[in-house]
């Protein structure tokens, strides 16, 4: 299933630094366990993806590397800082709260007919 | 052939969005890989290589809209702290100028020369700012040998000035950013490539001891070990750290050794320690520091020392305009001028440091590093002998003392400094992927074809 575009993009950030704090992936890395881990629900376009990792990057959330560790290629591998971390731990409490208050609001229905 | 331009296009297409050119080439790196990555996976569905191409373009998004998220995280940032901090000391030293016009001199003349040696200074700056500072590491053996030829030609027709070529030592303090990038071009040159840049030292540490400018010799020594021990911890010579460390340590311990035991040392580091054991030769000028800071007060005009009440601080200490400035100010006005000054000049200096240590390219952080430490050096050397402690001459206070030509030297390596901050997150060094790359036995550098029957 493809969700609107609006409610992805906030949460774009968060999701790459999640995957980045398993391991050092390279762009299209992402895009795929992405893909992969979301059974599809995400699928993320490399013109946003590239943008937003040079922003993290700029603002010391995520740093690169050159390696060529699984491939004769040179790959711009990106790591994530302890700031992203904090970060990310940031997002992730925003992201719960938001998620929680619109699950009770769906649920509040519910729970009011069953007071009733 | 055609997947080529197609995939080109692309490229370019993004690339036009972004106006920092030198970023272009890490971002075509990244993305062609990607396109590629993404093709072989619809290949491997069985999609033939021309769509797949296709394909993976298309999944990549507009060119323009990508190109321009780009262009707006990658535009130079001029570095505003540093900018403003240097504007406020330079104020600060035309603000002292204005309150310090000692009766004995001419102080608006002092005033004017200050303020258009300052206008001249902000427009090297600028001039620097503006060129790219990677032609340090570009052609570092061409500004060397510019910057020796410039020194020797400033001896030839200038004569010494109580024994030194004042005009020639001013250069001086250039060394160690032309040092930074005669490291950089050493990189994995190995121990040679240590050796080299040792004599590279030698020869400008010899000049420095010509001149005679013992404190610029220092200066240079301390700058140049700092950058040659980063780059060496930073294995950028591919050598066994340790050993390489050594052969820069121990001809130095060396040397250190020798110096010491001449006993010339011993005798200033003693006078700088306890002037008064000659008050009236060697350690005159520590003692009248001393004499004169002793009656200061924190906030407000000092008392002279008893036996001079009749004379002007001037005549007390010569050099008050510049080589004395801050014991000066600290008499005329109290401490707290001191304080202010001194903070400022440390908020500075940390802040640049600070930066320093953000470089992502290593030019960038050779230079960066050498260009601060010259102006910090310079700063610990001048308050160290304006509160008395006059082991070494000092150089002048940073964009404060009125000495002129220095001023002029360390705009210059603000505009350096600047230039580095402002565009040095988009610099990479270049070699390290490209040789990584080349995973092929054949392989073509400096010259040289080199087949590698090692590789598979």
């Amino acid at each position: 299933m493809a969700i609107e575009k609006s409610l992805l993009n906030g949460s774009t950030t968060m999701l790459i630094l999640k995957l980045l704090e398993d391991k050092d992936m390279y762009g299209y890395q992402m895009i795929e366990e992405l893909s992969k881990k979301s059974d599809d629900t995400f699928a993320l376009k490399a013109g946003t993806l590239y943008p937003l990792l040079h922003n993290l990057e700029q603002q010391g959330m995520v740093c690169s590397y050159d390696d060529n560790a699984d491939c004769a290629r040179v790959r711009k591998y990106y790591n994530i800082t302890k700031k992203g971390k904090g970060l990310l731990a940031d997002k992730k409490a925003e992201w719960q709260t938001y998620s929680s208050a619109v699950n009770r609001v769906l649920q509040g229905g519910a729970t009011l007919a069953e007071a009733y | 052939m055609q997947k080529h331009t197609k995939t080109k296009q692309y490229l370019d297409a993004i690339c036009n969005q972004i106006r920092c050119k030198k970023i272009h080439g890490e971002i075509y790196e990244e993305i062609e890989n990607h396109i590629n990555d993404q093709k072989e996976a619809f290949k491997s569905q069985g999609i033939d290589d021309e769509t797949a191409t296709l394909k993976a373009i298309e999944q990549m998004g507009d060119p323009i809209m990508v190109g321009t998220e780009l262009d707006r995280t990658h535009r130079p940032k001029p570095e505003w702290s540093i900018i403003g901090l240097t504007f406020l000391l330079l104020l600060t030293g035309i603000f002292i100028r204005i309150f310090t016009s000692p009766q004995d001199f001419n102080g608006l003349e002092l005033f004017y020369r200050q303020l258009i040696f300052t206008i001249v200074g902000i427009g090297l700056m600028a001039l620097c700012y503006y060129i790219d500072f990677t032609f340090i590491g570009k052609y570092p053996k061409t500004i060397f040998l510019l910057l020796v030829g410039l020194i020797i030609f400033l001896m030839a027709i200038s004569r010494p000035i109580n024994g030194r070529y004042i005009y020639a030592s001013y250069l001086l303090l250039l060394f160690p950013t032309s040092f930074a990038g005669t490291v950089y071009s050493m990189r994995n040159k190995g121990y040679p490539g240590i050796i080299l840049c040792g004599l590279f030292f030698a020869v400008s540490f010899a000049i420095s001891i010509i001149i005679p400018s013992i404190t610029s010799s220092l200066l240079l020594a301390l700058c140049c070990l700092v950058v040659l021990t980063m780059a060496i911890l930073k294995n950028w010579f591919r050598v066994k750290t340790l050993y390489a460390l050594l052969l820069v340590y121990l001809p130095m311990a060396v040397s250190l050794f020798m110096i010491f035991s001449s006993g010339i040392v011993w005798k200033r580091i003693t006078l700088a320690f306890s002037p008064f054991i000659d008050p009236m030769g060697a350690g005159y000028m520590a003692t009248r520091t001393k004499q004169l800071l002793s009656g200061a007060k924190f906030i407000g005009q000092g008392t002279l020392p008893e036996n001079f009440q009749q004379l002007s601080p001037v005549q007390i200490l010569p050099g008050i305009n510049n080589d004395f400035l801050l014991t000066y100010i600290i008499h005329r006005f109290g401490w707290f001028t001191f304080m202010i000054v001194v903070a400022l000049l440390s908020v500075f200096i940390i802040r640049a440091f600070v930066l320093c240590t953000k470089q992502k390219s290593i030019l960038g952080l050779f230079v960066s590093t050498a260009a601060t430490l010259t102006i910090a050096i310079q700063t610990v050397f001048y308050v160290l002998t304006n509160l008395g402690f006059q082991l070494f001459a000092p150089l002048s206070l940073p964009f404060i003392s009125q000495s002129s030509s220095y001023l002029l030297i360390n705009m210059c390596l603000i505009g350096i400094l600047l230039s580095v901050f402002r565009t040095g997150y988009f610099i990479k060094d270049k070699e390290g992927s490209k040789k990584s790359t080349t995973n092929s036995f054949v392989k073509f550098e400096d010259g040289k074809l080199i087949i590698d029957f090692h590789t598979h």
